[in-house]
């Protein structure tokens, strides 16, 4: 439908044509949750300019609602809807990215132990106990 | 949709504000960089997987950026498709680094569950080694044992709680003397030959004697019988180190003081054989 808004039909099918922009409000709704749920994830510490973004975005769609530019609305909410996600994406690629240096270190670590504990050569057979002693001679 | 678009610019209105309008603008940033990260995104041989409906919307995006792009419509539609198409790359780009992050984490513990699988393997392994080397030395040293209990006995040894116990009697050595009697030389060579084969085992010579006679000559005899028998093996080549002299005078009878038979028993010099390793069985020595 946005595709008749061009700059040529303007003219002609100006009012009509922009008017049947969708109710921004679904889009708004899914961004703010979205939003939220990142921000309670706490992707503010991995990637808090995407969140920073989202929640920007978020505001300017609802103000945009409110004054009644619903195609605005409606952009606005989908890009805060994908900064939020982007948000979470990215926490979470960051803390895997920390548990595999994490296990890496770890592993390194065992293997050097196990390596370390192969190479030790077998202890020489242990003598054999005595109850007797030199030390007691009469 | 370009066609209609262009025949309605030029039909519908031939106004000048909107030829300036419909000449080619210049990509926004945000085209630029959609089609920037989209490529990177593509180039990411994770994304395929890990990603795959995020790339797949992040191409749609794009691809409808680049239409309105390309019919002219308005730069708010093509920033906004260029927008979405930008993050869904980014978020695809995002998803391919974690699940490479993921498998890392996955190899990395089943690294780890295999080291610890060896270590345990080898352990037991080591563990059964080891019982089976103790198991052998024990055996080997019971052999031992045995061995040189076998060849005490053809000395005329004897097994006694002290270890074992030769008893060198009386009639070997000349009455009221020291002076070990010829035939009694050959038994002790053939102890000083076993004592020389084995290095480890050392010895205790006690001399006793009866209760005839003061307390003092008796241990003064049975010292110096002591020391012909120790003279004798030292004599043969037998490290005077490993050898320990104790006079016991009378105190130790083996028989009745009260018959000349016992009193005779009773004058005897006694060698007690260490076992393989040099130790003596402390407890049951006498005091």
């Amino acid at each position: 439908m946005r595709r008749l808004c061009t700059p040529g039909l303007v003219l002609v099918v100006s009012v009509v044509g922009c008017a049947s922009a969708p109710d921004p409000e679904p889009d708004i709704a899914r961004a703010k949750t979205q939003v939220e749920e990142a921000q309670q994830a706490g992707a503010g510490a991995f990637s808090s300019l995407q969140l920073q973004s989202a929640t920007t975005n978020l505001q300017q769609a609802q103000i945009a609602a409110e004054r009644g530019d619903e195609k605005r609305a409606t952009d606005l909410a989908q890009r805060a809807e994908l900064d939020a996600q982007l948000a979470d994406a990215m926490m979470r690629r960051q803390q895997a990215d920390k548990a595999a240096a994490e296990i890496s270190v770890g592993a390194a670590a065992l293997k050097e132990e196990a390596d370390r504990a192969r190479q030790l050569s077998p202890p020489p057979a242990a003598p054999i106990p005595s109850t007797n002693s030199r030390e007691g001679m009469p | 949709m370009k066609a209609r678009t262009l025949g309605n610019v030029w039909s519908v209105a031939a106004l000048s504000v909107i030829t300036v309008a419909c000449s080619t603008p210049p990509p926004p940033q945000e085209l630029i960089s959609a089609r920037q990260e989209v490529q990177a995104a593509l180039a990411d041989p994770n994304t395929a997987s890990a990603g795959a409906v995020r790339m797949q919307q992040a191409q749609k995006s794009l691809a409808a950026a680049e239409q309105a792009y390309a019919d002219r419509e308005s730069m708010e539609i093509v920033r906004q498709d260029a927008y979405l198409a930008l993050r869904n790359a980014q978020i695809a780009r995002e998803q391919a680094a974690e699940a490479r992050s993921r498998e890392k984490v996955a190899n990395a513990e089943a690294e780890r569950n295999r080291v610890l699988l060896e270590a345990r393997t080898a352990e037991a392994e080591e563990a059964r080694t080891q019982a089976a080397r103790n198991a052998e030395s024990v055996a080997a040293a019971e052999d031992e044992a045995e061995r040189l209990r076998r060849e005490l006995s053809e000395l005329k040894a004897e097994q006694t709680e002290r270890g074992m116990v030769l008893t060198l009697g009386d009639v070997l050595f000349d009455t009221n003397q020291a002076t070990i009697k010829p035939g009694a030389m050959v038994n002790l060579e053939r102890v000083s030959s076993f004592l020389v084969r084995h290095p480890d085992i050392r010895v205790i010579i006690e001399g006793h004697a009866d209760s005839r006679g003061t307390e003092s000559y008796n241990l003064s005899l049975s010292e110096r019988r002591a020391q012909s028998v120790k003279n004798a093996l030292v004599g043969y080549g037998v490290n005077d180190a490993r050898i320990n002299l104790v006079p016991r005078g009378e105190s130790f009878p083996v028989a009745s003081n009260a018959t000349a038979t016992g009193q005779q028993q009773n004058r005897r010099v006694e060698i007690v054989f260490s076992d393989a390793k040099g130790g003596f069985n402390v407890a049951a020595q006498r005091l």
